[in-house]
């Protein structure tokens, strides 16, 4: 499975370099390949304009697009496994609330265009900043919420519980749900129609300042988040046992909680609310390579990247000149698969 | 006893305003099997949660005259583990692959993790289900697959040796087993013993208790009433005195361990 997904990788970042209104064909992008890698512009004149979109446009989004769906998908698997839930996705930390209020606040405040830090706009910052600050106030909330005896495990003294943390996380995220729709409401038009496309998410924005800054934040985090794969296995048998097995539960869940939150907040900053791929994306790889987490986060991050730049390709072939919202895509083609996959399942019987 | 391996001293547990362990006094040597008894609620899981640092408990315990909380958590890891009365796991793995878990604390490589977990599953009597997926199990299927993987945790080798020392704790590991499976797992858990391992298990079954344990402790709301062999421990009055209940007690006409016979 990780053969056929790492094979499968390159065609599909190709395909994306290949799919636009613009037709350029695939010989035509291939002959580009050696100036795309040595960063020259070919001197040909009849090459320049296909290379320019090919370089300018296509591959910062194609990429981009890889390292959202990959980032999202590799976080879903170690959300899942943290929190011993099949269904549990990465936006359970609150940090998908929490980015689209800081987006909602961005654009609201300083208008969604203006850069305000190493070419990145207000909005990107201010999701990446609205989406740590929200994981950051579920994760204190939950250390300092007195466990009952009931809810509580028995490590309740050296950290705090994952069942908690996911009680406070659901309330952070109807709290950040709130403001952001008081803030929609205060909003004019065109404002509310930016918040509210960006709540889809999307890749349109792509440029090389986005690609570098999920590239210096994005594979870092999911690198140091499936180094914890043993950990990770050791936990599903639960906190308590993981503990007699030698791991040191209190790290291991806040690493994973700060990785997982900054590759999320990063992101949804770069490519809005992109919904579907962290949750089903290892639960679909879970029933194919198992449960340990060393495959498991592996696939999911191939095969999450390889969905969305697929989901981006049709999202703007679909109905092109025009683009659909990529969320739209994921969920779209996405919701009816599963529960197709989920049916399969059940007929011919577990195992 | 110089071979002491866990000493518990003065060790009170409070929670929540409750006294769930009462300032007691215990030590379990290498190569001993120590069977702690009392009725429900009195105190033997949380005794045993002490151990592994997990409740903030008051006096001493020491694992090879150290302090556990000495220990870093994988050094802790391979010389002490714990069996839990409940485990619940969801996730779909193969039982080969819940006992390969508990090799997380050993540096040891795939081929000798393989080795031992297959001697565990043959010693378990799981080999015919190593590829079953845990889940599908039954309870007592389950509860055996994981007895195999708390002693892989402790073993180092592939020749199955373990570290002198070492101690396993066990919460009601034969709760949900049948006859035939107790006595092989008890028998399994003595061979054990006599490598040098230490064993602590909670049971309720007192004659199980009574034909392998060479040590008992008897609790009582959080209190020890009386520790020492098995034919000091359980007698008529002090089952009386813990219990509740008027029971006779014979000689094993083979063995001559106590036998205890309820009155109905």
């Amino acid at each position: 499975m990780p053969t056929l997904l790492l094979l499968m990788t390159p065609l599909v970042l190709f395909l994306g370099l290949c799919v636009g209104p613009v037709a350029i064909t695939p010989p035509q992008v291939l002959s580009q390949l050696p100036y795309l890698l040595s960063s020259q512009s070919p001197a040909e004149p009849n090459l320049m304009s296909s290379y320019a979109i090919v370089r300018e446009l296509r591959l910062p989004r194609t990429f981009l697009a890889w390292l959202v769906g990959s980032g999202l998908a590799l976080s879903g698997a170690a959300m899942q496994g943290l929190f011993r839930n099949p269904l549990a996705d990465p936006s359970i930390i609150g940090v998908t609330s929490g980015a689209s209020l800081g987006a909602s606040v961005a654009v609201v405040i300083i208008g969604p265009q203006i850069d305000v830090w190493l070419g990145l706009s207000g909005l990107v910052v201010g999701a990446f900043i609205g989406g740590l600050l929200a994981v950051l106030i579920v994760y204190r909330l939950a250390s300092e919420t007195p466990l009952s005896a009931k809810t509580g495990s028995l490590l309740s003294g050296q950290g705090n519980s994952v069942a908690t943390m996911l009680l406070v996380g659901i309330a952070i995220t109807a709290l950040a749900g709130a403001a952001n729709s008081a803030l929609a409401f205060v909003a004019d038009n065109e404002t509310l129609r930016r918040i509210s496309l960006w709540n889809m998410g999307g890749l349109d924005g792509a440029n090389d300042q986005r690609l570098i800054f999920g590239v210096f934040i994005i594979l870092p985090a999911m690198f140091i988040v499936w180094r914890s794969h043993r950990s990770l296995d050791a936990l599903l048998l639960g906190e308590s046992e993981a503990h007699y097995l030698g791991v040191n539960v209190s790290h291991l869940k806040r690493l994973l909680i700060v990785m997982v939150a900054l590759a999320v907040a990063t992101s949804v900053a770069l490519a809005g609310v992109i919904g579907f791929v962290g949750l089903v994306v290892p639960h679909l790889l879970r029933m194919v390579v198992g449960p340990s987490h060393r495959q498991l986060m592996l696939c999911s991050a191939l095969a999450g990247g390889i969905l969305l730049v697929l989901a981006d390709v049709l999202a703007r072939s679909l109905v092109s000149p025009a683009e659909l919202p990529v969320g739209v895509v994921t969920a779209v083609l996405g919701a009816p698969f599963f529960i197709f996959l989920l049916r399969q399942r059940r007929s011919h019987g577990l195992q | 006893m110089s071979d002491t391996v866990l000493r518990f001293e003065s060790v009170s547990l409070h929670r929540d305003g409750q006294s769930l362990v009462k300032d007691v006094d215990l030590r379990l040597a290498a190569g001993q099997m120590l069977a702690v008894l009392g009725p429900n609620g009195a105190g033997k899981t949380s005794l045993l949660n002490c151990v592994n640092n997990v409740s903030d408990y008051s006096g001493k315990i020491l694992l090879q005259d150290r302090s556990v909380a000495g220990f870093s958590p994988q050094q802790r890891a391979k010389i002490l583990a714990m069996l839990p009365q409940q485990s619940v796991l969801n996730f779909p793995f193969s039982v080969r692959e819940v006992i390969m878990l508990g090799r997380f604390p050993h540096k040891t490589g795939f081929t000798v993790d393989t080795a031992i977990t297959d001697k565990l599953l043959t010693m378990m009597q799981l080999t015919t289900l190593a590829g079953r997926c845990y889940t599908s199990l039954s309870g007592g299927e389950q509860q055996r697959t994981q007895l195999a993987r708390v002693l892989s945790q402790l073993i180092l080798d592939a020749d199955m040796s373990i570290s002198s020392g070492s101690v396993l704790l066990l919460d009601e590991p034969v709760s949900s087993l049948d006859l035939s499976h107790q006595s092989s797992l008890m028998i399994l858990l003595k061979e054990f013993c006599a490598a040098g391992l230490a064993v602590a298990v909670v049971l309720h079954d007192l004659n199980l208790a009574a034909a392998y344990a060479d040590q008992c402790a008897l609790l009582k709301e959080g209190q020890l009433l009386v520790a020492g062999s098995p034919d000091d421990v359980i007698t008529a009055a002090s089952i009386r005195h813990a219990y509740g209940i008027e029971v006779d007690i014979l000689a094993h006409p083979k063995t001559a361990k106590p036998l205890v016979i309820r009155e109905f």
